[in-house]
């Protein structure tokens, strides 16, 4: 048997009582074998096989279009500027929370997101106090355009299987202050939407921010 | 990735990019959800990497392999946002400046290499190994799960795995 039919079956987990007599007498197999079982451990992790999603293509895309070589500096400043003025925007808004609250002005978690789809040129500050009962949440939006007529943004609240409402608000009232009867550490993904005024309890389509899975 | 190509993307050539997303999109993910766990944070790494070997394409020699150059980017990015995470976690931790990199590390080479090495197989192949070792099925259930003749599954399987341990051999020559 060729070295390589042997190590074929051995990755393929069927193998042959003439594969393993040769992988234990092959001095060349031999010398592999770890690099085997290692390749072979790889395969069998979860880990491994993560796909990214079909469309961070098109997002890689779209950012290097917008970004050319020339531009791609001015538009990293661009981006620390929206970053620096969002920072700022979520200092008040921590401030607010806590002088709504009276508690300290320290909060629980917090997230930078950028925009995506309509809210692609903003910038979104979250953060978040674990409460009894729940969480309380203060929503700073830099560079988001107002909600059409009979439309309104949703915070979302996301775990594997189901979506929990935080609110609504308008870009006029932010920061804003909301609050989710779930916890952040069973509800990781937290999203904002783009709802219309329909009273359908589901997310629509339409995500503006989304820290992803 | 063959030379010409590598040529067109150290030019700048646009149309470039989407061979190095097809090429290395899916390593770069993989090892950025390796070490960071997290498929938005994994996203931002494919981005930034690849748009921080666009940026430097011009410095990029098209002589050399280009899988050793966007790992290292790649790998710095991820722990870059490692860092950033960790300084600023969901849990209510106290922020930090010393934030221990997590162990997984050391399986990104390795990893990133069985990558390289599944993308030299076709779709259908790596269907077959992905069926094989992530999902654990016989040959038999493979073949009902994706609806095909079992000669067929061991067949593709028999090719997959001989081109595996082919390229293995090849790529561990390659970074000896």
């Amino acid at each position: 048997m060729r070295c390589e039919e042997a190590r074929a079956e051995y990755l393929g987990g069927e193998t042959s009582e003439a594969a393993l007599e040769h992988l234990s007498s092959c001095p060349r197999c031999l010398a592999h074998s770890p690099a085997l079982e290692s390749m072979s451990r790889l395969l069998a992790d979860p880990l491994f096989w993560v796909e990214p999603p079909p469309e961070l293509e098109q997002t890689v895309e779209r950012l290097i279009d917008t970004s050319d070589p020339e531009q791609v500096s001015m538009a990293g400043r661009r981006w620390r500027w929206r970053i620096i003025a969002a920072a700022a925007v979520l200092t008040v808004a921590v401030a607010t929370g806590a002088f709504l609250s009276g508690r300290q002005p320290l909060p629980d978690w917090e997230i930078t997101t950028e925009g995506i789809g309509p809210g692609e040129s903003a910038v979104a500050m979250i953060a978040g106090w674990n409460e009894v009962g729940g969480t309380r949440v203060v929503v700073a939006a830099e560079g988001l355009a107002s909600a059409p007529d009979g439309y309104t943004y949703e915070l979302w609240f996301i775990d594997a299987s189901s979506p929990v409402s935080a609110g609504t608000f308008a870009v006029a009232d932010t920061p804003v202050e909301l609050f989710v009867g779930v916890a952040r550490r069973d509800y990781p993904r937290v999203a904002v939407t783009l709802e219309p005024l329909d009273g359908d309890a589901t997310p629509s389509a339409v995500f503006v921010f989304d820290t992803g899975a | 990735m063959d030379r010409q190509r590598r040529e067109r993307f150290a030019a700048g050539d646009r149309s470039a990019l989407s061979d190095v997303y097809g090429e290395f999109g899916r390593p770069i993910y993989s090892l950025a959800y390796r070490i960071l766990g997290d498929h938005g944070l994994s996203e931002e790494v494919v981005q930034v990497t690849l748009l921080n070997a666009w940026r430097g394409a011009g410095r990029f020699d098209p002589e050399k392999d280009m899988a050793p150059w966007l790992y290292t980017i790649a790998r710095r990015v991820a722990i870059d946002i490692y860092r950033r995470e960790r300084r600023h976690p969901v849990t209510g931790e106290a922020d930090t400046d010393i934030v221990v990199l997590p162990a997984s590390l050391d399986q990104t080479w390795e990893a990133w290499q069985v990558h390289l090495a599944l993308n030299e197989i076709t779709e259908e192949e790596r269907e077959i190994v992905r069926c094989t070792h992530f999902l654990g099925m016989t040959h038999e259930q493979t073949a009902e799960h994706l609806g095909i003749p079992v000669g067929t599954v061991k067949s593709r399987s028999h090719r997959a795995h001989t081109r595996l341990a082919r390229l293995l051999s090849h790529l561990e020559e390659a970074t000896a």
